[in-house]
């Protein structure tokens, strides 16, 4: 026999249980070790970028640390800084999600958003600043500050291969952050399911760890030489 | 395993600490830390600014994904997964650095 309220409860169950899972715990436990396994892939796919600067780089320290000088430093940080604080808006916006407070969610998933374009328009300046000054890899390329501009080279080559495919990331985590805002909007979500939330908030994270490690590696090598 | 909610305030407590780290790291690199010495006559280096430099990044990343990733709450499956990651990439920074620390610097000396 159920009462009323467990009756609600079995059937708001209903709602969002896909056929294949026992019950809601299951499928939301499923979804997370999903969601881990893509980012163990994105691990190695980063890790491989990583693994090429490291060995470049023990192979040329002094071009690298000469290249690194050329780099700006206040944008680099002023982006560290953004997408710290956009992690803890998208934890924030998953805490909305886990407490059921609509508002609040779409208002944090809109500060995330707010952040992640700024990372985005300040790493367009960034990159506009670079290709002025002719530190784009290519024929183009010019950079009289290194005795070995050839090697430098790779480290611009690695700075805008990382970097680039970094910023690729955060556009797809703020255009799927802006559908959830809608989405949380039109009350698609409630505490017994928010797995998009905090599965995208997985991914934004997972992308401002790879920032934390591309910030001193790009950015921090040669400031004690000048 | 019922779902583990992280409370705002530790939420904020995290994002200083990721702050303060991200100062330290920046204020950090301005200074030389790297050791100098000599080894049979040859000079030699090891880099503490980087060392401390990654040291630091590891430490931000581990915070990161304990409380903002909940991996300290998750299914012990899923933290399965995250080292499995970890262990990976292990294998291919540690196989690859052999390869070039004891066959290339051997053939070509770097700089």
């Amino acid at each position: 026999m159920h009462d009323s309220e467990s009756m609600t409860e079995t059937a708001q169950a209903s709602r969002y249980l896909n056929f294949q899972f026992g019950d809601l715990e299951q499928q939301r436990e499923s979804a997370t070790l999903g969601m881990w396994i893509f980012l163990a892939t994105e691990i190695l796919f980063f890790g491989a970028l990583f693994t090429a600067y490291f060995i470049f780089r023990a192979i040329y320290p002094q071009a690298f640390a000469e290249a690194s000088a050329g780099m700006l430093f206040w944008r680099g940080t002023t982006n560290t800084v953004i997408l710290i604080c956009s992690s803890l808006t998208m934890a924030l916006a998953v805490l909305m999600a886990q407490l059921g407070r609509r508002k609040l969610i779409v208002l944090f998933l809109l500060l995330t958003v707010t952040l992640g374009v700024g990372f985005l328009v300040n790493k367009g300046f960034e990159y506009h600043q670079e290709w002025v000054e002719h530190h784009v890899p290519g024929p183009g390329f010019d950079y009289p500050q290194s005795r070995d501009p050839r090697h430098a080279e790779i480290f611009y080559s690695l700075y805008f291969i990382m970097t680039g495919i970094h910023t690729l990331h955060v556009l797809i985590g703020v255009c799927v952050i802006a559908a959830l805002a809608y989405f949380a909007h039109r009350r698609r979500y409630a505490p017994q399911y928010y797995t998009p939330i905090e599965n995208t908030g997985l991914y934004w994270h997972f992308v401002d760890i790879v920032w934390v490690f591309l910030y001193p590696m790009l950015y921090l090598v040669a400031r004690k030489h000048f | 395993m019922a779902e583990h909610i992280v409370g705002a305030k530790t939420y904020v407590i995290v994002w200083i600490v990721l702050l303060c780290l991200t100062a330290l790291t920046a204020g950090l690199s301005t200074i030389d830390l790297d050791w100098h010495y000599t080894w049979n006559g040859n000079p030699h280096q090891i880099p503490f600014n980087t060392v401390l430099a990654v040291v630091i990044a590891a430490t931000k990343a581990t915070i990161i994904a304990l409380i903002f990733m909940h991996m300290k709450y998750a299914e012990r499956v899923t933290q399965v997964v995250g080292i499995a990651a970890l262990f990976w990439l292990g294998i291919m920074f540690v196989l690859t650095a052999t390869d070039f620390f004891t066959r290339y610097f051997g053939t070509f000396a770097p700089q």
